[in-house]
């Protein structure tokens, strides 16, 4: 054993330790603590998934003494490797673009709570994708709900309380289903450990028995993790909690969380329950609907909406429904967009909600998004990083929205009784998605009629960068550097993803066979 | 060497136009002032420049000649050529802009953002000339992408609340144009034969897969074409062009006339004879559904333009008609069908942004908008008027002038199409005949909406010269509060300076030339037809 394989586990370890180190430490050593756990995460994930792809198989890690069907265990392969990186990327961008806002949304004396919550939400999720133990899941799937409904919470302004009673109903519904599904199928295979379980339903499948309790499986542990993450009928949660939390949480939540239940769901599919049985039992095709349903609602809801961080949350549940109709495909090519758009949505989401903070600082902190006209003179790289989120959910080529979009429709193609409907499903919901990115977009570059303006006293800011403006409305210096950083390194991300895609894609598509 | 020259008269403009937008909109007020003086020099050399780039590769690249710039995805690069069709546009173009250009500066002296209106006028002609340069249909799309983000802020220019309505409009309609065109590209990509989207002559379909699924394909096309239609403005998708006449009129004429609307068209016949190929088309439903949507556009847009009273407006519905005129001959699908699309797409150019050109030295000089002020106008203009009555005469399509070549080959291909079906497909083989007639019944209606323009300027009649001239000889008409500033005085002359002229007399000369002397164009367009077709 080499030491590289020891890396899914140190940095589960490491993001937990750090949480529990934090409770007795300061909020400023408590980020320093928790960007050092992300940066160390991201390290070692990439170590792995280099050594993944070096040896281009993955691998179990055993964890204490008991061997195979007893104990618990780690595993490791090139898309939990991919994921683990992106995730932690994606996240350590998000923390320390929001960091300002963090610091002034949050009670100094509970700052150091905040990083907790972070470092739990990290170590959760990195056990959700390395797990290979369905009750460990379980267990981390609770952890994360309750690191979410602080991370809500925390702010203790406006809304966040109903937000996260919200969102914690919902989630102890998901999680409830997720727990029966779980029962249900130890007691029909005897077996928690992800291996011997699907060698277990491999047999029943076999010999044709439990067909009903099977199904009910499929289902429940389907609709609890949908529910968690936020499919169509099931997302009323999604814009509370978006839309009024700490940017960092908003940013994190739904370019994570959501996903890292899917990611769960994915790999129960595949290592569990058997891809070709979910197959069967049609259960794809439900998903396919609800994700069709969603791609079209969402969007919708988010024309409606002015407030624009619900918008940005509601294009979430269109995007989410995206993902869930790449799974109901029922093919590899449908799996690997499903999970494609999966990073293209966090990386691309989590660009949205922070930039978004950024205009809404220098446009007086209000809600509608009409407040905003001229924002993205007042906060240039704000702006340019609210355009290039807003493209790329739109589809542009060049950024990684496209590929997806790409990836799908060339996915349907292998599909032909879904075909129509997808393709159709992705045009109708790519107009919507323009109709309410782009005019946010108008919005932040359109200047008011001069006399409007002019009676508000801000000529100077119609005309350009606005020094005066930007100051008149927020009362503060320019934007700080790290801000400006994560906004570049997001829209890199962005650019990454949608240039160089083929090695990611080809990372999906060997992880996705490692996972059988 | 040569072959890297390819991908540079869109990467050029496209640098010096974001280059010009980061410098000048950072750093203090006073200090951008000073910068300005020097956009002018700036802005022509970049684009003269890249003209003569552009003239330079029409005569030196050979066929076959390729540049990958980048893999986007697979099989899916970005990749120039300069193929005959390509070089009839970007031939068109490279003459266009310089001149647009020099207008441009006379008509928005004084304006107060015009690094931005500049910069995002360069950006324009990159991306134009990329779409001219695409050797796939992912280059197209990508490009075609692109122009949409590069011409909008040019509609939000004037930042009022007519502006912002109007892009916000272009984008949806443009965007979700691109939506519908993307699913041709799948499409294309899947069903090729050559396992990617480069264009050939003669379309790259794998026509045994493809028959298989002929009618899906089909549809797809017909998608396709309403999606890249948006900017060729076809008639369910042809709201936004009305609108855009907000921008300023060099953006207008320029854009919404020629290279905006052009590269809809020039898209769709990419798409029609390079991607999907006439010989899967020709003669199925969608053949006929695209002619019929084209007929309609005319009808509809030549009815519209005789009932619109504002100037801008009115010669924006004649563009949505003439811009169907090129759709129509393409739907023909036959050699001398793309052959008439093209003499019509590069006749149409000269005349639509003359046209309009001389309506924006109408408002630049007089402030007047709307065709029933023009009473008059025409003696105190001598020069634009002139111009302004052969691009009339021309559109209408009265011969010696370039029209009359572009409608007679239309007609032709029509007649000749229409021949062939009726042998061939049967019942709907009618429909190239109607086209004929939709032809006449056009140029009826564009007699109508453009002379009365031109004869309402030369013989303003009598009432009207009793009510309106006889005030501005005692010299009390200053209402207009602009006329006070001309030079010419009340009955001078009003024609604008010569950077404003000169492109006006340029275009007019050119569709004189085209009228006169087409045989070498029309000969080079031959040829495109027969290799494509």
């Amino acid at each position: 054993m080499t030491l590289v394989q020891n890396f899914p586990f140190f940095s589960i370890i490491l993001a937990m330790f750090s949480g529990i180190l934090s409770s007795v430490l300061s909020g400023k050593q408590a980020r320093n603590l928790s960007l050092a756990a992300l940066v160390a995460t991201m390290v070692m994930s990439a170590a792995v998934l280099a050594y993944c792809l070096g040896a281009g198989e993955s691998y179990t890690y055993m964890m204490g003494h008991f061997p195979a069907p007893w104990g618990n265990e780690i595993r490791a392969g090139v898309l939990e490797g991919l994921t683990a990186l992106l995730f932690s990327m994606i996240m350590l961008l998000s923390v320390a673009g929001g960091m300002r806002y963090t610091f002034e949304d949050v009670e100094a004396s509970k700052v150091n709570l905040f990083f907790i919550m972070i470092d739990l939400m990290l170590s959760s999720l990195l056990a959700l994708i390395y797990t290979n133990d369905l009750f460990t899941a379980y267990v981390f799937v609770e952890i994360n709900t309750i690191a979410g409904c602080g991370l809500i919470m925390i702010r203790q302004k406006g809304r966040s309380f109903s937000a996260a009673i919200r969102y914690m109903i919902m989630s102890q519904l998901g999680s409830g289903l997720f727990l029966i599904g779980l029962t249900l199928l130890y007691d029909v295979t005897g077996h928690l450990l992800m291996s011997p379980a699907k060698a277990a339903v491999a047999a029943i499948e076999a010999a044709g028995s439990y067909e009903i309790p099977m199904l009910v499986i499929l289902a429940v542990i389907s609709v609890g993790l949908a529910i968690k993450s936020g499919l169509y009928p099931f997302h009323s949660w999604i814009p509370y909690t978006y839309g009024y939390a700490t940017p960092t949480a908003s940013a994190i939540l739904s370019g994570l969380v959501s996903k890292g239940y899917i990611f769960l769901l994915i790999k129960i599919f595949y290592r569990v329950l058997g891809q070709e049985n979910v197959i069967a039992s049609r259960m794809v095709n439900v998903l396919f609907l609800f994700g069709l349903a969603g791609m079209i609602m969402g969007s919708v809801h988010a024309i409606m909406e002015t407030d624009t961080r619900r918008m940005i949350a509601y294009s979430s549940v269109a995007q989410i429904g995206y993902i869930y109709m790449g799974i109901g495909l029922g093919t590899e090519n449908g799996m690997i967009a499903a999970v494609f758009h999966m990073f293209t949505h966090s990386a691309t989401k989590a660009l949205l909600f922070i930039s978004a903070v950024g205009l809404y600082e220098v446009s007086g902190e209000k809600k509608d998004f009409r407040s905003l006209r001229g924002a993205g003179y007042r906060n240039h790289l704000a702006g340019i990083g609210f355009t290039v989120g807003a493209l790329s959910m739109v589809g542009f080529p060049m950024l990684s929205g496209f590929i997806s979009k790409l990836l799908f429709a060339t996915a349907a193609l292998q599909t032909p009784h879904k075909m129509m409907l997808t393709l159709i499903g992705l045009a109708v919901s790519t107009v919507l998605n323009a109709i309410y990115f782009l005019r946010l977009v108008i919005t932040l570059y359109g200047r008011g009629e001069a006399s409007q303006l002019r009676a508000q006293g801000t000529e100077e800011g119609l005309f350009g960068t606005g020094e005066a403006s930007r100051e008149a409305f927020s009362g503060r210096k320019s934007a700080p550097t790290v801000f400006g950083g994560a906004i570049i390194c997001f829209i890199l991300l962005n650019l990454f993803l949608g240039l160089m895609s083929q090695p990611v894609v080809r990372a999906i598509a060997a992880g996705l066979a490692m996972f059988d | 060497m040569n072959q890297v020259l390819l991908c540079v008269p869109a990467l050029l403009p496209l640098a010096g136009g974001m280059g010009l937008l980061c410098f000048g909109l950072f750093g203090r007020q006073a200090e951008r002032d000073r910068r300005e003086k020097g956009l002018f020099w700036y802005a022509a050399i970049i684009t003269l420049a890249n003209s003569l780039v552009l003239w330079w590769l029409i005569f030196r690249t050979g066929e076959g000649e390729r540049f990958v710039l980048f893999r986007l995805y697979g099989e899916l690069k970005v990749m120039f050529c300069l193929d005959k069709m390509g070089k009839v546009f970007a031939g068109m173009i490279s003459v266009l802009w310089p001149l647009a250009v020099l207008y441009s500066f006379e008509y928005m002296k004084g304006e107060k953002r015009n690094v931005t209106f500049f910069s995002y006028y360069l950006m324009t002609y990159g991306v134009t000339a990329g779409i001219a340069l695409s050797g796939n249909l992912m280059t197209l799309y990508l490009f075609y992408e692109l122009l949409t983000l590069a011409t909008f802020p040019l509609v939000l220019f004037p930042m009022t609340k007519e502006a912002r309505r109007a892009s916000r409009r272009y984008l949806y309609y443009s965007i979700g144009g691109a939506a519908f065109a993307f699913l041709g590209l799948v499409f294309v990509l899947t069903f090729s034969s050559t396992g990617n989207t480069v264009f050939l002559p003669g379309g790259i379909l794998d026509l045994g897969k493809a028959n298989a699924r002929k009618n899906t394909l089909l549809f797809i096309y017909l998608l396709a074409f309403f999606g890249f239609g948006v900017k060729a403005v076809v008639f369910p998708c042809h709201r936004w062009l009305p609108l855009a006449t907000v921008a300023p009129t060099p953006v207008t004429a320029l854009l919404h006339a020629v290279a905006v609307v052009k590269s809809g068209a020039f898209a769709i016949l990419r798409l029609t004879y390079f991607s999907f190929g006439t010989a899967f088309l020709r003669g199925s439903w969608a053949q006929w559904a695209v002619m019929a949507a084209a007929m309609a556009t005319i009808l509809y847009g030549s009815t519209m333009a005789v009932r619109e009273a504002h100037w801008k407006r009115r010669l924006a519905y004649s563009t949505i008609s003439n811009l169907s005129y090129i759709l129509m001959a393409s739907a023909m699908m036959s050699p001398l069908g793309l052959a008439a699309a093209l003499c019509h797409m590069v006749a149409h150019a000269f005349m639509k942004i003359c046209s309009f050109f001389c309506a924006g030295a109408v408002m630049h000089q007089t402030g007047k908008t709307y065709i029933y002020e023009l009473d008059g106008l025409g003696r105190r203009m001598p020069v634009t008027f002139g111009c302004l009555t052969v691009a009339s005469l021309s559109l209408i399509g009265i011969p010696v002038f370039a029209g009359f070549i572009s409608k007679w080959s239309i007609a032709g291909a029509a007649f000749h199409c229409g021949m062939e079906s009726l042998e061939s497909f049967g019942k709907w083989g009618v429909l190239p005949f109607a086209a004929v007639a939709v032809l006449l019944y056009s140029a009826l209606m564009t007699a109508m909406y453009m002379l009365t323009v031109v004869i309402r300027g030369y013989f303003p009649g009598r009432e009207s010269t009793s009510r309106k001239a006889l005030p501005s000889v005692s010299g009390t008409d200053l209402s207009e509060g602009q006329r006070e500033e001309q030079p010419g005085g009340q009955d001078g002359n009003l024609d604008p300076g010569w950077n404003m002229l000169l492109p006006l007399v340029v275009f007019a000369v050119v569709i004189l030339v085209l009228g006169l002397h087409s045989q070498p164009l029309t000969k080079l367009l031959t040829v495109i037809g027969g290799e494509a077709a």
